[in-house]
């Protein structure tokens, strides 16, 4: 299987760079034959473009004969590297100086940097999630949440029912109440660290001592579920990455598509001929 | 707070794919139901009670947990009513989000386009500088974009139409260059490689073909035998120069047009250089390829020296022979000086740089003046025997048939039909001591030629320069312009003429109250004051006595006659134009001033060094500006090196300005391949080359087939670096081409 996927990874590498090579060679030659590249280059751009686009449109018509969507991830992963290149055929690495055509060169550069980045992250978090708990659906991890903090509640307050004190009850309330009705910051959204989980079982682990016995046992439960909410923010976490990301690219793709059609349909229109 | 319902799959109803999910999912207890289409609760009960034995009892199925412990309501209604307001799925709020970006990207290209800054917006980026100084407006933020983009005056719609279908009716972008550029490059040639018509091209073509320098025929042979100088021949094959693979090919693409944006790309920034072209650019065209300068570029042959200089100065016998004898330096810079903008060397005038020594020799040359109109001497009594009255004529000019008509006079007096069949009997080069007496037809074109010598009298002493003018025209064949016509007359007074006149004939009268002498006064004159008009009464004979240097009236006749088509068909202008042009001839103009045959049968004389300001742009440009900073480089003979053993005597003995001997050792590509690498001084083509063009002399393109031992085609006009100028200020003699 990993033997199958390296072949195919470097299979398609390999032609995407056969392509890119072809490409070049072909604007070399009219360059050198003083035939215009820009147009050119900037139909191969925009075919691209509006093939990349294609994908999503692709994803919500499932019922027609359009390929397997694996097959489409794959042209489109590939297809939008090797517009890379032919972006720099047709900018020459240049950067622009007209207001419109820099926003359709930073427009271009996010949606290129944002796909780069969820082609990073969707190769890597599913990894890192699969070593981390159970599977949890994204959907439902509000809910889990919910109960997790129910179930903590729950055991703190029996734990005051039944040995008479507050000290477990007052640290809870202190500490992490918070930890378990709230999801974590966007820091940790965008970092995950399991800082807060470890200061928050060393702190329960310094309070130990002052804790009945009745109070041990529920922190002994308090200690499981601070692990298992850690991890529950942790799949929140690169979970809602993972889905939050195609927002940027998905967004920046139909503004690229937009912009991408003025800016050909005025190249066209101004382009001058002879 | 309440017990969040169980996680287990089977108790929720998961709509990931709704656009509306239920608002208490969060909180694990997401009804069944969940919102409708539209996002709103159904509020919908657990169960509908059923009433049993008088009581409502609770119906709720087994698989959302049974009977709830709560039960009906007294009125029959279910006591767990869900209510919640619904929250957006993932999904829609990203369909949501994606929908206002493609809606804020719209809006803001509908505002882009509709503003009145969309020109300033939509353009790709700032003009050059020397563009943006015209284009742009006064504000700095507008530009007119229709003055180079036809698509300006369109709105959208007219953008998307042009789409599919032309409009013809606009012009095309390089048409609206021509709107301002039509000054430096021909319209109807500025989409042609090198603004060059077809033909011409062709014949650079043939002229590659036969390229080879008419200096290899001239070689001073004594120079090569001595080893100081080599043939061009051999230079030339040195010359690492191959056919193009396909030459054919490059001059099917000539025919081509070619978009002034092919090369020249705007929009780049105000300090973009736009007449920055890179090699490939050349090389599309040229398709022998050019690694650099110094591995693949052919030496230069005789370049610079591709032709002799318009002034036939001498630098190997001025350097060792006169200014020796003078006792003065040689020193290049004496002559040649930079000027006001410190870039050309310019060779000073006549006056500052030669008078002081060739003066006197001008002036020795002219002592006598020159005799333009005469009175030959008539037989008289031959003539009356023969039965011809000449009538009046001077009694010390009769006697036997003697003298000898200026060639001026018999130019004069081919105009006059009766004259010009005279002439004809007894020959251009007739004297009238040949007349033989007892010949009856030379008798009577004697005496035919004596009437019209008084009908020519009188009719300059009457009518002045526009007799003059009119009997030019006739005899030359040419429409002689009545300035020239002044000009070559200039400063010869009525009174003169009319004295001439009476020689022959009664006192001329006329009704002119301006005597001729003011009206010529009036022609302004490009060279300096004229001589002095003198009238002998003892020879009869009407003499010029020129100015020392740059005399009008000279000058004035020889080039009437130089610039006069197929003169060799004209055996009395040709007499009378070698009479002027002769070594000996008065003010020894031909001693310095070249002739030259140009390609419309036609000659010129070249009476300036070089003119940079006439020069028209060539092929290959050179400056001195940027050389001459370099220290190694401070002395003009580290590239100009004087050859010694060459004798340049023969450089000018025909029309050709290409058979000479030059008198500089050839400049070779390795002098300048030190500095110009790629990394150094830069080796681009555009260093030495220009792509527009203004002229090119057909004897650039066509070069004669001095020597049938000559190889064929081996080298470029451009490669040989030829210049392809003004024919009179070609670079020669270490003149500047200009740099533009």
């Amino acid at each position: 299987m990993v033997r199958s996927f390296w072949k195919r990874r470097i299979r398609n590498s390999g032609l995407l760079m056969v392509a890119l090579a072809l490409v070049w060679l072909w604007v070399r030659t009219r360059e050198r034959n003083l035939q215009p590249v820009a147009h050119e280059t900037g139909y191969i751009m925009i075919a691209a473009v509006f093939f990349l686009a294609l994908y999503n449109i692709r994803k919500k018509v499932p019922f027609l004969p359009l390929g397997t969507s694996s097959t489409w991830l794959q042209w489109h992963l590939y297809v939008g590297l090797g517009s890379i290149g032919v972006f720099a055929l047709h900018t020459g690495w240049h950067w622009p100086t007209g207001i419109f055509e820099t926003s359709l060169f930073a427009l271009y550069a996010s949606t290129m940097l944002s796909g780069l980045f969820g082609l990073y992250w969707t190769r890597t978090i599913p990894g890192q999630l699969a070593r981390v708990g159970d599977e949890v659906t994204f959907e439902r991890i509000p809910a889990l949440r919910r109960r997790m903090q129910w179930q903590a509640n729950e055991t703190v307050i029996e734990s005051v029912a039944a040995s008479g004190t507050t000290t477990l009850a007052d640290f809870y309330s202190a500490q992490m109440y918070g930890f378990f009705r709230l999801p974590r910051g966007v820091k940790y959204f965008l970092r995950p660290t399991t800082s807060r989980r470890k200061s928050l079982l060393a702190d329960m682990q310094h309070l130990q001592r002052y804790l009945s016995e009745p109070e041990r046992k529920a922190c002994e439960k308090l200690f499981a579920l601070v692990r298992r909410k850690d991890e529950l923010d942790f799949h929140g976490a690169r979970q809602g990455l993972l889905k939050y990301w195609l927002f940027v690219h998905i967004g920046l793709t139909y503004a690229l598509v937009l912009a991408a059609s003025l800016h050909g349909l005025m190249a066209t229109a101004f382009g001058g001929g002879l | 707070m309440t017990e969040p319902g169980p996680h287990e799959a089977a108790n929720q109803y998961e709509r990931p794919n709704q656009p509306w999910v239920c608002g208490l999912a969060a909180a694990g207890h997401a009804c069944a139901a969940g919102p409708t289409a539209r996002g709103r609760c159904p509020t919908l009960a657990e169960c509908s009670p059923k009433r049993d034995s008088g009581r409502w009892q609770c119906n709720r199925s087994a698989l959302r947990g049974g009977p709830c412990d709560e039960g009906p309501t007294p009125e029959g209604r279910c006591g767990r009513v869900q209510k919640c307001r619904p929250v957006r799925s993932l999904r829609a709020r990203r369909r949501l989000f994606v929908a206002t970006c493609a809606i804020a990207a719209l809006g803001s290209i509908a505002i882009l386009l509709c503003g009145n800054w969309r020109e300033h917006a939509l353009r790709p980026g700032a003009l050059a500088q020397q563009h943006a100084q015209i284009l742009e407006n006064a504000d700095g933020k507008s530009a007119s974009c229709g003055a180079c983009h036809p698509a300006a005056t369109q709105n959208v719609t007219g953008w998307v139409v042009s789409l599919v279908a032309t409009d013809n009716s606009l012009p095309t972008q390089s048409q609206l260059c021509m709107n301002c550029h039509a000054k430096s490059i021909a319209k109807d040639l500025s989409l042609r490689a090198h603004n060059l018509p077809l033909r011409t091209l062709e014949q650079l073509k043939s002229g590659r073909q036969n390229a080879v320098p008419a200096a290899a025929d001239t070689v001073n042979s004594q120079a090569v035998s001595a080893g100081s100088v080599r043939p061009v021949s051999a230079e030339l094959s040195d010359v690492p120069v191959t056919p193009s693979r396909d030459d054919s090919a490059m001059y099917a693409d000539a025919a081509k047009p070619i978009a002034c944006a092919a090369c020249h790309r705007e929009h780049h920034g105000a300090k973009a250089d736009l007449t920055a072209i890179a090699d490939d650019a050349c090389q599309a065209c040229h398709q022998q390829r050019y690694r650099s300068f110094s591995a693949d570029h052919p030496d230069f042959g005789t370049w610079p020296y591709v032709r002799r200089s318009p002034i036939a100065f001498n630098h190997a016998s001025h350097r060792g022979k006169h200014f020796v004898e003078k006792k003065q330096a040689f020193d290049c810079r004496v002559c040649h000086v930079t000027d006001s903008s410190g870039a050309v060397a310019r060779t000073l005038s006549y006056e500052t740089a030669c008078a002081s020594c060739h003066d006197e020799k001008i002036a020795t040359s002219i002592g006598r003046g020159v005799a333009m109109f005469t009175l030959p001497i008539m037989d008289r009594e031959a003539l009356k025997m023969g039965g011809y009255d000449i009538g009046t004529w001077p009694a010390a000019a009769t006697g036997d048939f003697d003298g000898r008509l200026p060639a001026t006079m018999k130019l004069l007096l081919l105009g006059d039909p009766a004259g010009a069949a005279a002439i004809s009997k007894l020959g251009a080069a007739f004297e009238f001591q040949d007349v033989d007496p007892k010949n009856k037809e030379q008798l009577a074109a004697a005496a035919s030629l004596g009437a019209a010598i008084r009908s020519l009298l009188a009719d300059i002493g009457s009518r002045g320069a526009m007799a003059v003018r009119e009997r030019l025209s006739a005899s030359l064949g040419r429409d002689v312009t009545k300035a020239k016509a002044a000009t070559l007359t200039a400063g010869l007074s009525l009174d003169t003429l009319r004295g001439a006149a009476e020689w022959v004939g009664p006192t001329i009268k006329t009704n002119s109250t301006t005597p001729p002498a003011v009206k010529l006064a009036k022609t302004s004159l490009p060279y300096g004051p004229t001589g002095t008009w003198s009238r002998d009464e003892t020879t009869f004979t009407i003499r010029y006595q020129p100015a020392v240097h740059a005399d009008p009236v000279l000058t004035a006749w020889i080039e009437l006659l130089a610039s006069t088509p197929h003169l060799e068909q004209r055996p009395i202008a040709l007499a009378m134009f070698k009479e002027l042009t002769k070594l000996t001839a008065p003010g020894l103009c031909a001693t310095c001033h070249s002739i030259e045959q140009t390609g419309a049968d036609t000659m010129v004389v070249n009476w300036r060094a070089t003119s940079n300001v006439q020069s028209q742009r060539g092929f290959t440009k050179f400056t001195h500006e940027p050389h001459l900073v370099l220290p190694q480089l401070n002395d003009c003979a580290s590239c100009h090196a004087v050859e010694d053993a060459a004798i340049a005597v023969t450089a000018y003995a025909d029309n050709d300005p290409r058979h000479f001997v030059g008198d500089f050792k050839p400049i070779t590509k390795r002098q300048c391949a030190e500095c110009h690498t790629h990394t150094a001084a830069g080796d681009s083509c555009q260093s030495c080359h220009n792509y527009h063009v203004e002229a090119v002399e057909s004897w650039h393109v066509a070069a004669p087939q001095s020597s049938d031992k000559q190889p064929p085609a081996q080298l470029r006009i451009s490669d040989r670096g030829w210049r392809i100028g003004n024919r009179n200020h070609a670079s020669a003699g270490g003149g500047d081409a200009p740099a533009r």
